[in-house]
């Protein structure tokens, strides 16, 4: 049942319809209902899984706080994570490691014949066991204690909003919420319908329709263009955006709607000069857990230099595994990681400088943008081979603006631009809910603007969200 | 088209007259009202005066008549840009004949059509028996005494395209009965997300006629839906080369199943029987395609086809089935492409047939 879908609005026309109605005890427990329906509307074996990664890190949880002497604690929050690590290992990673291990051993002249499983990726299992696992972490760490109610903690688990897609909630942000009676306020109301319409927007309108040009150039036939090349990458880089921050933003304003706060997850990611800030307004749920379990954890940037890149690589790569079994994935992880890594050393040496005049941030943003466009190509790419076809294109190939290069700019251009001004302004005023603060002659118009493009321009065809896959 | 104010419906003109004052009285009560209900009265005001403005009135139709071409949106939806300006203008009167059908209707009476006042041309590209119930009112619009029809396996066998249905007109609750019809009939199932886009255009016309739009950015652009090949009516067709003239029979024999004929059956006796209301009669003209399309496959289709057709001859007194045996003959030059005839050779057709038919 994704958000884009007709089933969807019905099913959230039903909740709702309910939600408002009921005490905050039974909003919980319908709430709890409605999330297991959801999920379970994908394939109803996967509410096995999500029942056994609440189940696990529920009484985990409940025993680091409960036992006594650090190595016990120690052994649960390991459970903890083994078995949520487990899981997400089991259903993710298991034909990505048995084929590289069999491939390796084969370079070594040994024939194992391992076993060959057909296993299903269940939804959104990389962000629900990440979203579990942080709880137990935060626990363990004192940062808050354990909850007793299991039924409210299944609902912090599998909240249907953000269960398949992120943000990717800590507990002692969400979970405080599920706990307390909430408010249904006309404010929350509007500005949540406001955050639904700019993420149907989002996905409808730019990620779906700027999806075929994306995908014609990471096809069996990519372009020998380097010009259509870079549009596609461009295309992608506005798909991707649209995709995951529409799903976001949808997410947020129906959790918005029924009095929940979830964290702002893209904050204008394509606007920034920087590596760095990339990650602090990119997937900030996610990059946000990296930072704090592991990144931290493994030291940071309180060694060395050295000690710090090493950090940097490590978070990266397996921030880059997680949105995948593939070596591709691994690569546009590594590929950050350096671009952190090097960002880094150059602030270092450089030494503080005063703030870039307004031309020269301008072309930093490009360059930067550039330089995740070329990530993308890493992300998006079928395989290394194709991803190392289409870097010799854009280095070799010939950069002639041929009809079709131009028609796909225009289509970029014309999908792009405005998420581009929705951004800027967004970034100018510092408000991510822009759309409710300014004025209401151009809230009227930008309203009825945004629903005639979806009508006219919306695909709505259940094109499913491009981080489902993860 | 070529029309005047004088040709507009005086209902539309009613109609639209009663949106200016509606909306006009419609953003001053919204002044009066507090926020946020404010900012939601003049958005829903600003929506509707959007939809006459771009949808709702024929010189929006005009516009976009005269600025696009099959190659931007497509033959189908060409042809709906033709009917939705023609029905806000007053139906011909006197009309004798009409003939109903598809591009293949129009390559044959197009010509002669310009040259009677009594005969007129109800063409859509692919339109076929389920669009003659769906735009059976904008038909009865005409009172044609004889409504000719155009039949073969091309029309009755073929797997049309579901996603056109969505630009039909408007059903009303209509669409429950078609849509549970539609459902049960083999190979309805194709249909149901267009059952479901058909309800939605129902209620949101920008969203039944956003090809219009899209259409118009693509012009900007400078691109093309479908290949640069000029849509009845759009100027002169040329005969096409050979290779396109065999990618058409192989996708033809493709695109033809027997499952088509039980789907397609029931449609066209629903539209017998409206017709027969009207008290309109209805002479159905065996259907041909170009010589050589047919392979055994297709043979048995056509057996089939005709065979129903005759048997819909047998059943309703108002309906005269011509086979091609009783037909003038079309000959192998005379064809543009696997369907359809050049426009010289349809007017001469269908000279002769109407003077038998008289």
């Amino acid at each position: 049942m994704v958000f884009n879908s007709l089933l969807f609005l019905a099913f959230f026309a039903v909740v709702y319809a309910l939600y408002a109605g009921l005490s905050h005890r039974a909003q919980n427990r319908m709430l709890l209902v409605a999330s297991y329906v959801f999920y379970g509307s994908w394939d109803w074996r996967f509410l096995s899984l999500i029942l056994a990664s609440t189940v696990l890190d529920y009484f985990c949880a409940l025993r680091i706080e409960g036992v006594e002497g650090p190595r016990l604690r120690r052994f649960w929050v390991g459970a903890s994570i083994a078995g949520n690590l487990g899981i997400l290992g089991f259903f993710k990673y298991w034909g990505f490691f048995t084929e590289n291990f069999r491939a390796l051993l084969a370079a070594v002249g040994v024939d194992a014949p391992l076993p060959v499983l057909e296993v299903i990726l269940p939804v959104g299992i990389s962000f629900y066991t990440f979203q579990t696992m942080s709880y137990t972490l935060d626990v363990y760490r004192g940062e808050m204690p354990a909850h007793r109610g299991f039924l409210d903690f299944a609902l912090y688990v599998s909240f249907f909003p953000q269960l398949v897609a992120g943000p990717i909630e800590r507990a002692r942000r969400l979970l405080p919420q599920v706990v307390a009676p909430r408010t249904i306020s006309r404010e929350r109301v509007i500005e949540g319908l406001w955050l639904a319409l700019w993420g149907y927007f989002l996905k409808c309108f730019v990620a779906d329709n700027l999806a075929p040009i994306a995908d014609g150039v990471f096809s069996e036939a990519p372009p020998e263009n380097a010009g259509m090349v870079l549009v596609g990458l461009y295309a992608f880089a506005f798909q991707i955006f649209g995709d995951f921050a529409g799903y976001s933003s949808i997410a947020i304003g129906i959790a918005k709607m029924m009095g929940f706060e979830l964290m702002t997850n893209f904050r204008q990611p394509y606007l920034v000069t920087n590596p760095r800030d990339f990650w602090a307004h990119w997937h900030i749920s996610l990059s946000t857990f990296l930072r704090d379990y592991l990144y931290v954890p493994l030291g940071g940037n309180r060694g060395s230099r050295l000690k710090t890149a090493r950090n940097l690589s490590v978070t990266m790569l397996l921030g880059g595994l997680w949105h995948g079994a593939a070596w591709n994935f691994v690569a546009w992880g590594a590929y950050h990681g350096g671009l952190l890594a090097i960002h880094r050393t150059w602030k270092g040496l450089r030494g503080a400088r005063p703030a870039p005049g307004t031309v020269v941030r301008a072309l930093q943003i490009v360059a930067m943008f550039h330089l995740t466009c070329l990530g993308w190509l890493l992300f998006r790419a079928t395989s290394l081979d194709q991803a190392a076809d289409l870097l010799r294109t854009l280095a070799l190939g010939s950069w002639g603006i041929s009809r079709e290069v131009a028609r796909s700019l225009f289509d970029v251009a014309f999908f792009a631009t405005p998420v581009i001004l929705v951004q800027w302004l967004e970034r100018h005023r510092e408000d991510v809910s822009v759309f409710v603060r300014i004025p209401e002659p151009a809230r009227v118009a930008a309203a009825v603007l945004l629903v005639e493009a979806l009508l006219v321009w919306g695909a709505f065809g259940g094109k499913e969200f491009i981080y489902f896959q993860f | 088209m070529e029309w005047g104010l004088a040709d507009v419906k005086p209902a539309v003109l009613a109609v639209l007259a009663a949106w200016a004052v509606g909306l006009s009285a419609g953003a001053r009560a919204s002044g009066r009202l507090a926020p946020p209900w404010r900012a939601i009265a003049r958005g829903v005001v600003l929506f509707l005066a959007l939809r006459i403005l771009f949808v709702g009135n024929p010189w929006a139709w005009s516009v976009y008549e005269a600025n696009l071409r099959a190659r931007h949106v497509g033959w189908r939806q060409m042809s709906v840009i033709r009917e939705e300006l023609r029905s806000f203008l007053r139906p011909p009167r006197g009309v004798r004949f009409l003939a109903v059908g598809s591009s293949q209707t129009d390559a044959l009476y197009d010509r002669i059509a310009r040259e009677r006042e009594d005969l007129r041309v109800f063409g859509l590209a692919g339109l076929f028996p389920l669009d003659f119930v769906l735009y059976q009112d904008r038909i009865a619009e005409y009172r044609p005494e004889v409504v000719l029809l155009y039949l073969s396996e091309f029309d009755l066998a073929r797997v049309h395209d579901a996603e056109r249905a969505v630009l039909a007109p408007p059903q009303g609750l209509r669409l429950v009965r078609l849509s549970r019809t539609v459902l049960a009939l083999p190979g309805g199932e194709r249909y149901r997300r267009a059952l479901v886009e058909m309800a939605v255009g129902q209620v949101f016309p920008e969203y039944r006629f956003g090809f219009v739009f899209r259409g118009l950015v693509r012009k900007i652009q400078g691109g093309d839906r479908v290949e640069a090949r000029a849509a009845p009516g759009e100027g002169p067709v040329e005969r096409v080369p050979r290779d396109v003239f065999e990618r058409e029979i192989a996708n033809l024999r493709a695109g033809m199943s027997p499952e088509q004929i039980d789907f397609n059956l029931p449609f066209l006796r629903e539209f017998l029987e409206t017709c027969g209301r009207w008290g309109s009669r209805v002479v159905i003209v065996e259907g041909r395609l170009a010589p050589g399309v047919p392979d055994e496959a297709m043979r048995g289709l056509n057996a089939r086809a005709v065979g129903e057709l005759r048997t819909l001859d047998a059943r309703y007194d108002h309906v005269v089935f011509v086979p091609l045996a009783e037909q003038p003959p079309i000959g192998e030059d005379e064809w543009v492409d696997a369907s359809h005839v050049t426009r010289e050779a349809g007017r001469a057709w269908a000279e002769r047939m109407l003077a038998s038919l008289e």
